[in-house]
């Protein structure tokens, strides 16, 4: 009987004590702060990659994924006759000395998402104007109109139907999706001064 | 003595001035120069309005003819408004053969789409400002 008595107590000891080491590592588990990843870190961040478009150059995640959202969402723009008024530099016609308004706006633009998202590498910096001067028609001679928030949010879809032709969309990737959307909002202010 | 000592400082001024300027120049070839194999400087975006409605299998058909022509990187149609948007390689291809043939291969009532003179000044200030002295010198030192 005092064995038995003994070998309970011994295991109850033992369970209780095993018990108390999983709470505590659980406990030591939810008080650790998971570090938040940037947005150019959720889209492929610094890794080194092949890059497609230049065989044997390398490129970071981050940026290609950027960069394909990017040109995709200039064609959705260039084919929409409502932001047509915006973008005449995409359809100008420069012949064969010339860098084209393509690879100028998607260059810049993509640069602006690649610092706007958190990049770090210098030479994906956004060097241009400020979003505010820049979309000025009185501090920059290329704006020749000012953008309303129709026109603002027809930009915003025109960009997320770029993103559903690189496979996000709100149904598989709400949280991304909703990200990058909230991160072009922060822009409005400045964009839209009609 | 005085000419002497103005003289000296004059030729100090001039070399340190050259010696920036050629730095400069140097570093905007560098960060500007454009890589060859990239053909960066000859990609071309044009538009074709359709005046007539466009299904989605037609618009899929009128892509595919389209992505076949020499020199056509892509293209993307939007089916709200009947508009095709492709790019295309400067030498390779041009939009006023892509409009021909693609019209005479469905017969289409479709119109070119051509930036005006008034449009072509106006545009989204991402792309670069081309009247600024700074594009003007980079492109200079670039396209040299």
């Amino acid at each position: 009987m005092k064995k038995r008595v003994l070998f309970l107590s011994a295991g109850l000891i033992t369970a209780t004590f095993m018990y108390s080491s999983c709470t505590k590592d659980e406990a030591t588990k939810t008080v650790t702060p998971t570090p938040s990843l940037t947005l150019y870190e959720r889209v492929g961040g610094t890794t080194m990659v092949n890059d497609p478009s230049n065989s044997g150059k390398m490129i970071e995640a981050g940026r290609l994924t950027l960069r394909a959202v990017v040109d995709s969402s200039i064609f959705v723009i260039a084919a929409d006759p409502q932001m047509a008024k915006y973008f005449p530099v995409l359809f100008a016609e420069l012949g064969m000395s010339n860098t084209s308004g393509l690879t100028a706006l998607s260059k810049n633009f993509t640069d602006f998402m690649c610092t706007a998202t958190g990049s770090k590498n210098t030479t994906y910096s956004y060097t241009g104007k400020s979003m505010k001067a820049a979309h000025d028609p009185a501090q920059n001679n290329r704006m020749g109109v000012k953008a309303d928030k129709a026109d603002f949010d027809k930009f915003v879809g025109d960009i997320g139907t770029g993103l559903a032709q690189n496979g996000v969309t709100s149904a598989n990737n709400k949280a991304l999706v909703d990200d990058l959307v909230a991160l072009l909002y922060t822009t409005q202010g400045d964009i839209v001064q009609k | 003595m005085k000419k002497g000592k103005f003289f000296k400082l004059f030729i100090w001024s001039a070399s340190t001035i050259s010696v920036l300027t050629a730095v400069l120049v140097f570093h905007i070839y560098l960060v500007t120069r454009v890589n060859k194999n990239q053909d960066e400087r000859v990609r071309q975006l044009s538009r074709i309005d359709f005046k007539q409605n466009i299904e989605a299998e037609e618009a899929s058909k009128i892509r595919a003819f389209v992505n076949g022509l020499e020199g056509v990187e892509n293209s993307y149609f939007n089916l709200d408004n009947d508009v095709l948007v492709y790019s295309y390689l400067v030498g390779k291809q041009n939009s006023n053969n892509v409009y021909n043939k693609l019209v005479a291969f469905g017969k289409y009532k479709a119109e070119k789409y051509i930036v005006d003179e008034t449009n072509s000044k106006t545009g989204c200030p991402i792309g670069t400002d081309k009247t600024s002295i700074s594009y003007k010198l980079s492109a200079y030192i670039s396209n040299f």
